[in-house]
């Protein structure tokens, strides 16, 4: 589990310039959970999420991962390996020149035995539908190719969490669909647990817990449509609605009477198609 | 149609690492072009050419082969003053506020001009005037950049193109990475600009959602090539290169051809929200 008690942080601390990115801000993470973190630019997102990876740390309050504490130094190597992160741009994270000597570059940090390293290449190409390109040259792949690359170096850590922040956002909508297919699988087939800071509220349906940061502060834990429910609520914290919310939304204005809230589309038109069978029409 | 014609491009090819084995072919025999005061917006996967395609709008990258004319200036010639060029077209790359730079947001607007070797009183108005095209109060003008949120450091870069009074703005991704009330506000300025400074806007895009709200022209790009070109309904209406450019439709659009296949009588060749809804309600009327 993932305990993040009363965490505060500050840049630029005791100095004219000092910024309190993140304030009193508590929450816990489950094992195999998939939780989407919002938040508009600047609201401390990225500061949290690299808090959960030891690569920042607590100013006060405290952060335990699977019962180790992150500003113990004995613990953060222990602690980045439950932990994987993957960042925004795949470019910035890829080092080696083939496919295969990249995910191995971890675990060979680990002092992995060789024949372990193989067999874990072989099982992360495979979770993100890659094993075709083992041989393959990193910068020769798509955005949403590299991307799962990088999610797979993570993976071959064998980490119980995976954090990604913002992955997608550079990515095409068919490199956006590989990636959030590949995390789907990973929480829902091998189990592990899925942190997604994205800026894409269709992506964050994927998850079963949204997590809101509004100016450091920790202002929303809970469920997708209880949030995306209040129109009035998503904008005062710079979110907005998905697709489907907007269209929904029109069409009540425009006095089509389809009630609630339908993140997906396809349940959009089922609703729309049965209130025309029945007889709403003319 | 030629006379209002702002850049012109025609079989343009361009190739990387020409004559190595790493050799890469990134444009092929391209035709684009976007007439004067128009939005148009270029789509296509990753690594489909539509940067190298801008980069040639401003001269970054010179035609190898075809031709390129922008606002009457012809690429193609050596000697063409690239002064000029940069004065008219107005280029801002993805994530621009990478390049923020200076120590206070008037001194980073300021750069261009005074590049230009525009008078210091000149340069002075001409940053108070970008600031307010971009939205960003006067009061911010002796600020850190880097003190900014994300939203505003982006703003901030593009104020200090607008600095150079550009004829067109070409934005690769303006969007990309903002938060949703950021982004909405950030496409209402674009929107601005080119309604009310009558600036030509070229618009490169990962969201077909945001594209049909605000480009009268769209462009599709795939393999380094121009494979469609016209209003949202030509475009997406051609599930060929739909699919072959891997492209989503609209997500309203999406609604409309499954309303359609429940056996709805609908049409779905809607593109925005407004008209889809249009459509929707006006089956319960």
């Amino acid at each position: 589990m993932i305990e993040v008690k009363n965490v505060t942080h500050w840049y630029a601390r005791n100095t004219p310039e000092e910024v309190k990115a993140v304030s009193g801000v508590s929450f816990n993470i489950e094992p195999g959970e998939f939780v989407a973190m919002l938040g508009h630019n600047g609201s401390g997102k990225s500061t949290l999420s690299r808090m959960l990876n030891a690569l920042i740390f607590p100013h006060e309050g405290t952060i335990k991962i699977d019962g180790l504490d992150s500003c113990d130094e004995a613990n953060i190597y222990d602690i980045r390996s439950k932990v994987g992160m993957v960042f925004q741009n795949p470019d910035s994270q890829i080092v080696c020149s083939t496919v295969e000597e990249e995910i191995a570059f971890g675990p060979g940090n680990l002092g992995i035995s060789r024949e372990e390293i193989y067999k874990r290449i072989d099982e992360v190409l495979k979770m993100v539908n890659m094993e075709k390109f083992r041989a393959s040259v990193p910068s020769k792949l798509s955005g949403g190719q590299k991307q799962k690359i990088a999610i797979a170096s993570v993976l071959a850590m064998k980490p119980a969490y995976i954090i990604l922040d913002e992955p997608t956002s550079m990515l095409d909508p068919y490199g956006r669909r590989q990636v959030l297919d590949a995390l789907s699988f990973l929480n829902k087939s091998i189990g592990i647990a899925v942190i997604l800071v994205t800026q894409h509220m269709q992506e964050a349906f994927e998850a079963g817990r949204i997590i809101v940061m509004h100016r450091g502060k920790l202002v929303y834990d809970g469920a997708p449509e209880k949030l995306f429910s209040d129109g009035k609520k998503l904008e005062s914290l710079s979110l907005g609605m998905p697709a489907s919310g907007l269209i929904s939304e029109s069409l009540r204005r425009k006095g089509v009477k389809i009630g609630g809230l339908y993140p997906k589309l396809e349940k959009l038109a089922e609703k729309i198609a049965d209130l025309y069978n029945k007889g709403g029409a003319k | 149609m030629i006379e209002s014609s702002f850049i012109d491009v025609s079989s343009l090819s361009y190739t990387y690492m020409k004559g190595t084995p790493y050799e890469t072919k990134a444009l092929n025999r391209v035709d684009f072009t976007a007439n004067k005061g128009e939005i148009v917006g270029i789509i296509g996967p990753t690594g489909c050419g539509k940067s190298t395609l801008i980069q040639h709008f401003n001269g970054l990258l010179r035609p190898e082969s075809g031709k390129v004319i922008v606002d009457g200036l012809d690429l193609n010639v050596s000697e063409v003053n690239l002064r000029d060029l940069r004065k008219k077209v107005g280029l801002v790359f993805q994530y621009p506020e990478y390049q923020l730079f200076e120590e206070t947001v008037a001194a980073d607007i300021a750069f261009g001009p005074r590049q230009i070797g525009f008078a210091e009183d000149e340069i002075g108005i001409r940053v108070k005037e970008s600031m307010s095209l971009m939205g960003l109060d006067p009061s911010m003008a002796d600020r850190s950049p880097f003190s900014l949120s994300g939203g505003e450091m982006r703003r901030v870069a593009i104020a200090g193109v607008l600095a150079m009074k550009p004829k067109a703005l070409v934005l690769d991704e303006p969007v990309a990475g903002l938060d949703p009330l950021t982004r909405k506000k950030m496409l209402d300025m674009i929107v601005n600009l080119n309604r009310k400074e009558k600036i030509t806007v070229i618009l490169v895009s990962h969201s077909m959602d945001e594209i049909v709200e605000i480009a009268s022209k769209i462009v599709v790009m795939n393999e380094g090539m121009v494979i469609a070109s016209g209003n949202a309904g030509e475009v997406f209406s051609n599930s060929k290169v739909i699919d072959s450019a891997r492209l989503l439709l609209p997500q309203c659009t999406e609604l409309m051809v499954r309303l359609s296949e429940l056996g709805l009588p609908v049409r779905h060749d809607l593109y925005t929200i407004e008209a889809c809804t249009d459509e929707i309600s006006s089956l319960f009327k």
